[in-house]
């Protein structure tokens, strides 16, 4: 069991954060890995990670900001071979004949087509339109420069467009 | 018509609000992270210890073992105030290839292939990497795919250490002591730019190096005489360290940052005796400390800025080419340890890198006959092991 970190101003416990932050957590690197697998994977070794640096991350301005950071980090710097990831272990193969039914996912627009970004450009597409950061907060998270975020999130949206057919064109991405 | 930003918006909440939020994990920072989550169909439920659990497998194969019960990070009435010091005797570390690109016996494997000729290092990772062959040609590559860096190259080339970008400099034909600085994205291919760049001489000492490649495409050469900061993918612009952060080196790019160092008068990058720094620098060139790092003759950084890894300033001098340690320490500073090569072994003193955040590969040679082997450390483990390569 983990033990509890505590400090002598009374600021809450890392168990208390990151019981508050998990489920906002989770919802952000599912938005980046695309699956529940990665997504968990991510979350937890940002969890492990923000546990050995907990004193600097209470010290810092925004715990939230902090951890979001670590855990954009973590997503981009992953890079295990396929041999290595996620293994399925079941007693009995799926049953055959049964139709996968269609989620609120699978009628999106985008959303397919934002899974099947590169990792930075996802990485600013989800920081700019889910966690409506603005492109200098996102640079600070990506540790870039804005002109990088910038011409990430145009090479993005137009991949976008471009997968969505000519009706994109019109969008506002400018 | 789709407005592509009004429909991003609302189906990236839609994504995330219908997100099924699982119970917390268990957290150990001192458990080896060899495991992944196994998915467990919905119609079959593996009953572990009385619990509905995971099952989870370790990358090696060598344990099988269920996930603690969730959710289990709960607040103890057990306190303390420090991360734990202490490494876990039973932590494994795994005995697979490396999972970066290394050299062995001057064979460059990439992605678990052997590319041909014969090399002398690498840098970088599967998907981005730079060789130097024992002909002194440079290479870069995105798997076991190569292209040559024509060069020639009196000042070696540089790479991200995401791999993403590498840059070059190359003398003008026919212009003594003029060149060109450029860069190539390793994963399209593309040239990023190139700016015109005073090579200086080497008769009175003043040439040129890169020295630093960033994740985002930004690029630091310096010399005695010329300290630059070029940003390809900002309008191919380029700043004058030497005006924005006078006597500041630059000494390369990690993923937690640049590392810095004063250096009083003439800029000065052999050795680095003085107080290294990390920092972040600026598009427009301010230098800024955002923490310290230990005084070193080589550290390299692990991706998630988790760890360093370092030989010790004055321990790499002269024809050392092995060290039978080195130095590892979080990037925060809360822990340290040393590293010991397996019995028998020592570290070349250029080759090891982290393949992740808990993990570095080493070339380790033989005491005695210098034959090479492969090794990987893991600090939670607080040791290195021999590791099957090649």
């Amino acid at each position: 069991m983990m033990k509890t970190v505590t400090n002598s101003s009374g600021a809450s416990t890392f168990e208390e954060y990151a019981g508050s932050a998990w489920p906002s957590l989770y919802r952000y690197a599912y938005l980046l890995a695309g699956n529940h697998a990665d997504a968990e994977d991510i979350a937890q070794q940002t969890l492990v990670k923000a546990y050995r640096s907990w004193s600097r991350i209470q010290g810092s301005d925004s715990p939230a900001a902090y951890l979001r950071r670590m855990l954009t980090n973590t997503y981009l710097s992953q890079r295990r071979p396929k041999k290595r990831r996620l293994e399925l272990l079941t007693d009995e193969p799926p049953e055959p004949g049964q139709p996968v039914a269609d989620g609120p996912e699978d009628r999106m627009v985008l959303w397919p087509h934002v899974t099947s970004l590169p990792p930075r450009q996802r990485a600013v597409i989800v920081l700019r339109y889910y966690e409506d950061l603005s492109e200098a907060e996102i640079a600070d998270v990506l540790r870039c420069s804005r002109g990088n975020v910038k011409s990430t999130a145009h090479h993005a949206l137009r991949a976008l467009r471009a997968a969505i057919g000519s009706d994109g064109t019109d969008g506002r991405e400018n | 018509m789709v407005d592509i930003e009004e429909t991003l918006t609302r189906e990236l909440r839609e994504v995330a609000n219908g997100v099924q939020v699982p119970a917390m994990p268990h957290v150990d920072p001192r458990a080896p992270r060899h495991w992944q989550p196994l998915l467990v169909a919905a119609s079959v439920a593996l009953v572990v210890a009385g619990a509905v659990g995971l099952v989870v497998l370790t990358q090696d194969r060598q344990e099988v073992q269920p996930a603690p019960p969730v959710p289990s990070l709960t607040t103890s009435t057990t306190s303390t105030t420090s991360t734990p010091t202490t490494a876990s005797p039973v932590t494994t570390i795994p005995r697979s290839a490396p999972t970066v690109p290394y050299v062995l016996d001057q064979r460059l494997y990439v992605a678990g292939e052997q590319v041909p000729g014969a090399w002398y290092l690498v840098r970088g990772v599967d998907d981005g990497w730079l060789a130097l062959g024992t002909d002194n040609t440079w290479w870069w590559g995105r798997g076991p795919k190569r292209t040559q860096l024509t060069g020639p190259h009196d000042v070696p080339p540089v790479i991200s250490s995401n791999g993403a970008y590498v840059a070059e400099i190359r003398a003008e034909a026919g212009k003594p002591g003029k060149g060109v600085l450029t860069g190539y994205d390793t994963r399209t291919g593309d040239l990023l730019g190139e700016v015109p760049i005073d090579l200086g001489s080497r008769q009175d000492g003043s040439t040129l190096a890169i020295w630093a490649v960033t994740d985002d495409g930004r690029v630091v050469a310096q010399g005695s005489k010329v300290s630059l900061l070029w940003l390809p993918l900002a309008g191919n612009r380029t700043v004058d360290l030497a005006v924005t952060a006078p006597g500041q080196s630059i000494l390369g790019s990690t993923p937690a940052g640049f590392i810095a160092v004063f250096s009083e008068g003439d800029l000065a990058h052999e050795g680095v005796d003085g107080d290294a720094y990390l920092a972040e620098l600026s598009d427009g060139g301010e230098l800024t400390r955002i923490g310290t790092v230990p005084a070193h003759d080589k550290l390299v950084v692990s991706p998630g800025a988790v760890w360093l890894a370092f030989a010790p300033a004055g321990t790499m001098g002269g024809e050392v080419f092995s060290i039978p340690t080195l130095e590892a320490q979080t990037v925060d500073g809360s822990r340290r340890l040393t590293l010991s090569a397996p019995a028998g072994w020592a570290f070349d003193t250029q080759s090891y890198l982290w393949e992740d955040d808990e993990h570095l590969v080493a070339l380790v040679l033989r005491d005695g006959d210098g034959r090479q082997r492969m090794a990987r450390c893991g600090p939670d483990a607080g040791r290195c092991v021999l590791i099957e390569a090649g």
